[in-house]
Parts: C-alpha cells; sequence; structure tokens
C-alpha cells in the first residue's frame, strides 16, 4: 500500500523478527525457549528466501495488484491485529474498502498472527461468518 | 608485483560513541551525523592522499563503492576517478567497483568506465563487484537476483565494450533496444577486469574461467583465509586446463609500517580496531540478506560465525591472523613475501589509511611503505 510503509523485518534479528510477531510476548518467550532442529531450521532459511524472492521489492506489496481488488466479488472477512507490527492495520482497512462484499474484523491487543493469539476469537468470526454466508 | 594504494574514504569525524547506540554504521546510521563542512575537508584529504600515491611510485590507485554508510564515501567512485584523472598522468585509477546488480540500466556503468577510460586514455581499471549485503537494503535491489543480475550486467557490458553497436539486448533483468556505446573504451579491446571479493567459490570458478581470466582480489581475511582463496583459484585454473598467472592474484590488505614493530602497532592500532570494529559493524541480517549467497553458503558462514563468536577484534588479533600488516618495514615485507611464497600472488592493493588514521599517520605510513617496502617488491 503506497504511503503506508510495511515494518523491515528482513533488518530484524531472529529474536526481534519473533517477538514483532505477537503483541502477547509471552508466546515469543514459549517459541524462544525451544532450539529449532537442524531441519526446522533448513525450512526457515527456505521459506525467508522464497519470501525475499517475492516481497523484498516493493516491500511487501505488489502496486499493480490493488486495482484488481475490486474484482474479488464474493463475501470476504477480513481479520487483521490492531498491533499487526508486519502489516500495519490500514491494509485491512483497505481491503474493507476495496472489496464489494468485505467485513473487517480488528482483533484488539493482536499482532500479525491473530488465528494464533486470539484463536478463539477468530475461529468464532469464521463460523459466525460461514453461518452467515451459508444461510 | 602490481601495487595499489587503495582508499576506503570513511568518514573520520565520525562520533562513534553516537553511533555505537546504532544497529550499524550502515543502511540505519541517521545522517544528521554527517557533517558537510568537515566532509569535504575529507573529500580534500582523501583525495591528496591518492595523487600522493602516484608520486611515490605505486602502479595503480584504488576507489570503491558503498552506499549509505559512515564505512566510505563513495557511493559514486567514478566521480572521484574522474577528479583523480584530472590530477595524475601515470598511474593507473581502479575503481573496485563498480556493484553491477544494483542499477536498472547497466549501460550506464559501461559508459561511465569508458569515460574514464578515453579520458586517463587508457588508465582505468574496472572492478565489477556484487556490493555487499547491506547494499541490497540501501538500495532497494533484491538479494535473490544478486548472482543473476551481476553475470547479466557483466555480459551486456563487456559486449557494450567490444562489439560494433547498435545492437539489441535481450536478457532476464535488462533489456535494451539500443546499444551503442559513444564512448567506446581507450583500451582494446576494454579495460581489465578485476574482482574484489570476499571469496565465495562461485566468484572464483566464474572469475578464473578462461574465457575471463580475471583477477581475483582477496579483501579483508585472515592471511589463512586468503591464501586458502589463492589456492583455490589455481586448482580451479588447473581444471580449466590452464596455469594461472601471479597477476591473476591480489590481496587487499590494511599496512601500516613505522620503524619499529611497537610504534607501529601505537599509531596504527587503534584505527585498526575502528575500522573492524566500528566502520564494518554489521548484523548477520544486512550482510546476507536471503539470496545473496546460496542457502549452502549461508549455512556455511552462521556456522563458522558460531565458532568465531562475537566480541570487538582487537588490533593483535587481527595483526596475528595477518589479517592487517602493522610492523616493521621488515615485519611488513615478510608478511607479504610468506603469502608470495605461498600463492604467487602478485597484486597487492594496500589500504594505508583505514578508520580513524589521521592525514599525518597516512602520509607518514605511506612514505615508509614507498621508501622501505616498495624496492623490495620490485621484481
Amino acid at each position: 500500500m503506497k504511503g503506508v510503509p510495511c515494518s523491515d523485518n528482513f533488518i530484524w534479528g531472529p529474536e526481534e523478527a519473533l517477538r514483532n510477531l505477537y503483541y502477547d510476548q509471552s508466546i515469543a518467550d514459549q517459541i524462544l525457549a525451544v532450539t529449532p532442529s537442524e531441519a526446522q531450521m533448513d525450512t526457515m532459511l527456505k521459506n525467508r528466501f522464497a519470501v525475499a524472492k517475492f516481497g523484498w521489492q516493493p516491500r511487501w506489496y505488489n502496486p499493480d495488484l490493488e486495482k484488481w481488488l475490486h474484482r474479488i466479488k464474493l463475501p470476504t472477512l477480513v481479520v487483521w491485529g490492531d498491533d499487526d507490527k508486519i502489516m500495519p492495520p490500514e491494509y485491512g482497512v483497505l481491503w474493507q474498502d476495496r472489496l464489494p462484499a468485505a467485513r473487517l474484523i480488528r482483533v484488539k491487543e493482536c499482532g500479525h498472527l491473530p488465528h494464533v493469539e486470539h484463536s478463539a476469537l477468530v475461529a468464532q468470526h469464521v463460523r459466525d461468518f460461514w453461518e452467515g454466508v451459508a444461510s | 608485483m602490481k601495487l595499489v594504494s587503495f582508499h576506503l574514504m570513511p568518514y573520520r569525524p565520525l562520533d562513534l560513541e553516537e553511533a555505537a547506540k546504532h544497529r550499524s554504521p550502515w543502511v540505519v546510521l541517521p545522517n544528521r551525523l554527517y557533517d558537510p563542512v568537515k566532509g569535504a575537508e575529507e573529500y580534500a584529504r582523501h583525495i591528496d592522499a591518492l595523487v600522493y600515491a602516484e608520486q611515490l611510485g605505486f602502479d595503480a590507485i584504488g576507489v570503491n563503492e558503498h552506499h549509505q554508510t559512515a564505512y566510505g564515501l563513495m557511493p559514486a567512485p567514478n566521480l572521484i576517478a574522474s577528479a583523480l584523472i584530472q590530477r595524475t598522468s601515470r598511474v593507473q585509477i581502479a575503481v573496485l567497483g563498480r556493484a553491477l546488480p544494483l542499477v536498472n540500466n547497466p549501460i550506464y556503468i559501461a559508459e561511465e568506465f569508458a569515460m574514464l577510460d578515453v579520458m586517463s586514455k587508457g588508465r582505468l581499471i574496472a572492478g565489477f563487484v556484487r556490493g555487499i549485503g547491506s547494499e541490497y537494503h540501501s538500495s532497494g535491489t533484491n538479494p535473490y537476483f544478486s548472482h543473476e543480475r551481476f553475470h547479466e550486467a557483466h555480459d551486456l557490458i563487456v559486449r557494450a565494450w567490444t562489439e560494433p553497436g547498435p545492437f539489441a539486448f535481450h536478457g532476464d533483468h535488462f533489456s535494451l533496444q539500443y546499444v551503442n556505446l559513444w564512448p567506446r573504451p581507450y583500451q582494446s579491446p576494454h579495460p581489465p577486469i578485476w574482482i574484489p571479493s570476499q571469496g565465495s567459490s562461485e566468484t572464483v570458478a566464474w572469475a578464473s574461467h578462461p574465457d575471463r581470466r580475471y583477477p581475483f582480489l582477496v579483501t579483508f581475511s585472515s592471511a589463512d583465509l586468503v591464501a586458502r582463496y589463492h589456492t583455490t583459484y589455481r586448482e580451479q585454473a588447473r581444471k580449466y586446463g590452464y596455469d594461472a598467472a601471479g597477476g591473476q592474484l591480489g590481496w587487499a590488505c590494511p599496512i601500516y609500517v613505522a620503524d619499529t614493530d611497537e610504534r607501529a602497532r601505537a599509531e596504527g592500532g587503534r584505527a585498526l580496531e575502528t575500522l573492524f570494529n566500528d566502520f564494518l559493524r554489521q548484523t548477520f541480517e544486512m550482510l546476507m540478506p536471503p539470496g545473496y549467497t546460496s542457502i549452502g553458503s549461508m549455512k556455511n558462514f552462521i556456522s563458522s560465525r558460531r565458532a568465531l563468536g562475537g566480541g570487538r577484534m582487537t588490533a593483535d588479533g587481527l595483526i596475528e591472523s595477518g589479517t592487517a600488516l602493522i610492523g616493521s618495514p621488515k615485519t611488513v615485507l615478510t608478511g607479504i613475501e610468506r603469502m608470495r611464497e605461498q600463492t604467487g600472488f602478485d597484486i597487492l592493493v594496500a589500504l594505508l589509511q583505514f578508520g580513524i588514521l589521521s592525514d599525518e599517520l597516512t602520509r607518514r605510513n605511506m612514505d615508509i611503505f614507498a621508501s622501505e617496502v616498495m624496492p623490495h617488491l620490485r621484481d
């Protein structure tokens, strides 16, 4: 999204990057207490390479795609953490504005991963959304 | 032996204590810490020192490119090279080098180098580099495509220098309907191409290929590592079916000479420490953005770093490991000769100003190097 910079998680160190994913730092503490295996490290490195290939420049967005958002006409639920340090909540607002049938849920006290940090709440929203669409 | 006097042009007035509060003196160091008035003086003094090297008998004087950092103030090294051409008449001018992947149209690099070559009547040495990891943060260039862009830009530049134009070039990263250089380079077929590197096996294999045989300069490494990279280059050349010449192997090294070892350490030690601890300080994420090296090389780097540990480097440690040559003329000469016996390298890129080393000490260092060391390196 032009004018709303994402954070630069490519320059963050591993602990910083992990901590910045979560509002609730106790989750980060739990993950940091576990040493990843060699295989997990390999997967993380591979993911990092893939993510750089697509997300490095422009950082985390493709300026050509915004103009197509209006084509997503299906009912859509957008869930965004209010304290997302990777992609600011303005992104969620943009999606709500551009998608003809979108509803935005902003989750309070929540970072980049609402489904991890507030799983019960997010599950409830998904269920409600699903039932609303089905009926 | 070919002798190059090389400068990084660090910003010496930097408030080191203030700079230490930031993640790195690269990319994110607030530029309010740069004072253009002091900066003007810095450019003048650094250029004076390089010009003086011609008088002392060096074969070449060298500059290089780095971006958004107090470590080196030459984001556009060709501007400095152009000034050096006007103030010298004999020495070669080595730009070590331009970072090819960072530009969106490499023809501009081909053109600027051709201009410098013509302006200097064939005194240019053209260095090609990928730029260090931090440069991918500061330029926004995607590190994932760094190798591809380097190779493609190289091919385009060499073709632009050597093939009759106009012609069209269609690559994966650069596409041009018209390639038609005005001016063409002065040297035929083109200026010598050198490859400064911190030594990746991929780069060694590429530079030593019989189609290229580019001199490979190892920078900022311990003597053991320098010898290993030189040996790798020689072995690779042999695999290709030829013997590498000494002129294909270079060593870029901080050097400080004084009449005794003690004095050299006392005068040059602190400046050396600032180079490695203050000006070069970068995080792993800055040095190794994803894709800058293969996953395998990155894993090697991670494990070697874990083995090395963190902490400040000391002048003694840097001297012991042969990362820098600091001492009496005899000590410095021994260090050079020892490497020569091991690898037969024939290009010495001497960093005679480094870190916060003052103009006065730089000048004294250059004088003693020229009078006491240089004569012994002339074959």
